[in-house]
């Protein structure tokens, strides 16, 4: 597919985004996947070291972001995300843990686009994951021009 | 003297004497008689005081326009009846005394008595009463004068039965508050039982004194300025003072102070009325104390139950997860066991589950298992904070350091770090929390060292506006301004892999630092080092009450 974006997994957990990938892989998507495992590697990713201006992109992304992490945790990562005038077309799909509703909201008012919530029960999440594995796969993703 | 002589010109006196004393033939006599006749009748007819004539039985003989508004009786109906018809039961004695004294030939002076007026209705009423007498000096009857004097009966009444009232709200009042009443001067002139039972002064200490002897200083100037300005313009103040008594004890009193004014308008003294609210003041402390405790409470549960959503459930999505897939693992391990032809088992298919997914499966869980038990201990740690009393005194920190630095001697020499600790002030603080905290940075640098060079800690301290405020300063590895909000968070950790600890460390010494009324913050910049700043309340200064 010459549009399929590069999935970028953002969690502390190393146990979690193994588990992701699995599953996005049983869904049958074949996208490069990368793991971040904390909030300031992916700003990394994005950014120069100004930490305003965005780095030369090439292609198409999809963030899954987890919220709680070490260093700057999700919602900043959102935040700087959305603040930027072209970075914040990159779908993010926040991908967590809680189900804290103020969460959702601020997430939400953020500017994310999705909040899907890490089921503990293992079929249940390997269903969720699958099933945004195909709701990927349908994605049109724009992509993001460096400044 | 000529016969034509105007008889109207002379007195009464100088008419009898005249007729006694001269020869005047009958027919002077008669109009003397008439004349006096028509002055009485005069007199009778336009006075407001009832004018009544009796026999010496007590008869009535006449009866003017007065005494039948006073009694309600027409002259017609009365005149030949006794006047004994006007007098109440319980007063019956009262008209044969006065026929005995008139038959004596006395006079009866004003005297206040009640009366029935026709309608059964009684009157009050002043009476004089005086004999009449014929020329020749013997009793004939007598004349009643009478003065409805009801309605200053009844004001009188009405003012007595005012005074009484004033007296019972007094008493009232009395009983209840504390009393006090101030001249124009601000000086003490009443206070009552009550006033000098809380203020433990006697009543002659009080008068002529002003309000300052029971001043506590509690209050500002300006408040008594304010509560002097309002009363001095003749409005009522109303307001809680906190008083000294004579003992040193300090009382609360919820105060009304109303000024009396004079017919200008300008306050000639002051009635302070007081309630002593002093129990009302320690609760409404001890209610402050407890909802802070409560909001603390609550604080710290929301953290528990905010952590309990996402940091217990974590590693569980691992245990879970992962556990399948050492289900699924065992699944193809049986099928390979199955399809094993002549009991040589397919070295290639166990491959992969005996060497990758069994072994990193079981990294996960046995990750997640240890993780979750360090997190219900670091729970348990942090939730166990809020119940441990608190024993607040001055401590003296440079001995609290030194404590600190001998416990942790071995591994600073084997960081081969050096710690310099500068003149330290007192504090007031819980010894044993104190002592955690500081424990905890000196641990936090050793931590953080920078690998490249040996570690340097600094300890310092100074008071700045009653607080003293400590710094531990080290040439670590620093912290970045972005990241620095975070490390007080629970269970957030800046570099999970390279350091162990479950990230309480600083949530902790926060926690612990807020119920001593202190606090904790940092300045650091990354690769030079960073700086805890830590204050807490000071030592107060030994100087003398203000008086």
């Amino acid at each position: 597919m010459k549009n399929a974006p590069a999935i970028l997994i953002v969690d502390d957990d190393e146990g979690h985004a193994i588990l992701i990938r699995q599953n996005l892989e049983m869904a049958g998507l074949t996208n490069r996947i990368e793991h971040f495992r904390d909030g300031q590697a992916i700003l990394d990713f994005f950014f120069e070291r100004d930490g305003k201006t965005a780095r030369p992109l090439q292609g198409t992304y999809l963030v899954l972001l987890d919220i709680r992490m070490p260093k700057v945790d999700g919602t900043e990562v959102l935040r700087r995300i959305k603040a930027h005038p072209e970075l914040k077309k990159l779908p993010v799909i926040m991908l967590t843990t809680t189900d804290d509703s103020r969460e959702v909201e601020r997430c939400h008012q953020l500017g994310c686009n999705e909040y899907i919530q890490k089921p503990v029960d293992y079929d249940r999440f390997a269903e969720a994951i699958q099933r945004l594995g195909l709701f990927v796969l349908l994605l049109l993703v724009p992509p993001v021009k460096s400044d | 003297m000529p016969i034509e002589e105007d008889y109207s010109l002379l007195t009464n006196e100088e008419l009898v004497m005249r007729l006694k004393n001269s020869a005047a033939k009958r027919t002077v006599l008669d109009e003397v008689a008439a004349e006096a006749q028509m002055r009485f009748a005069a007199i009778a007819e336009s006075s407001t005081d009832a004018i009544i004539t009796k026999t010496p039985a007590g008869v009535i003989t006449s009866w003017n326009p007065a005494a039948e508004k006073i009694f309600g009786y027409r002259a017609d109906e009365i005149i030949g009846r006794p006047m004994q018809v006007l007098v109440p039961a319980a007063r019956a004695a009262e008209e044969p005394e006065v026929l005995a004294r008139i038959a004596r030939g006395e006079r009866v002076e004003h005297f206040e008595s009640e009366r029935v007026r026709k309608d059964g209705t009684l009157v009050y009423v002043s009476l004089a009463i005086s004999p009449i007498r014929d020329p020749g000096g013997r009793i004939v009857g007598a004349a009643s004068i009478a003065r409805d004097v009801t309605a200053q009966k009844k004001a009188g009444q009405e003012l007595q039965a005012a005074l009484r009232e004033l007296h019972d709200v007094r008493a009232a009042l009395d009983e209840h508050s504390i009393v006090a009443i101030t001249n124009a001067a601000g000086r003490i002139t009443y206070v009552n039982d009550k006033f000098c039972a809380i203020s433990k002064y006697a009543r002659e200490e009080l008068i002529g004194q002003d309000h300052r002897i029971i001043n506590s200083h509690h209050h500002s100037k300006e408040f008594f300025r304010q509560l002097w300005g309002t009363i001095g313009r003749g409005q009522v103040w109303h307001g809680e003072i906190r008083n000294r008594a004579k003992d040193g004890t300090l009382y609360w009193v919820d105060t009304t102070i109303f000024p009396f004014l004079d017919a200008a308008g300008k306050p000639v003294q002051y009635v302070a009325i007081r309630t002593d609210i002093t129990r009302r003041k320690a609760d409404e402390a001890e209610l402050q104390r407890f909802a802070s405790d409560l909001a603390e409470k609550n604080k710290e549960l929301e953290t528990i139950v905010y952590t309990v959503s996402h940091d217990l459930r974590s590693p569980l999505v691992n245990v879970q997860g992962f556990g399948k897939q050492l289900g699924r693992a065992c699944e193809s391990i049986r099928a390979a066991m199955q399809g094993a032809v002549g009991g040589v088992l397919p070295t290639l298919e166990l491959k992969q589950p005996v060497e990758v997914t069994i072994p990193q499966a079981l990294r996960f869980i046995n990750a997640g298992v240890n993780k979750m038990e360090l997190l219900l201990a670091g729970l348990l740690r942090y939730s166990r904070l809020g119940r441990v009393a608190l024993a607040i005194a001055p401590l003296d920190m440079n001995r609290l350091l030194g404590e600190i630095l001998a416990a942790m001697k071995f591994q600073l020499d084997e960081a081969r770090a050096e710690v310099e600790v500068g003149a330290l002030p007192g504090c007031l603080g819980d010894s044993v929390q104190t002592n955690q905290v500081f424990a905890n940075l000196i641990d936090n640098a050793l931590k953080y060292r920078d690998p490249n060079r040996p570690l340097r800690v600094k300890v310092s301290g100074r008071i700045e506006d009653g607080q003293a405020v400590y710094q531990v300063a080290d040439n670590g590895i620093g912290i970045a301004a972005e990241h620095q909000a975070k490390v007080f968070d629970i269970f957030h950790r800046l570099n999970p892999d390279a350091t162990v600890g479950e990230g309480l460390g600083l949530t902790i010494a926060q926690r612990v630092l807020e119920r001593q009324k202190g606090r904790i913050w940092v300045e650091s910049q990354e690769g030079v080092g960073s700086t805890f700043v830590v204050s807490l309340p000071a030592v107060p200064d030994r100087t003398p009450l203000p008086s």
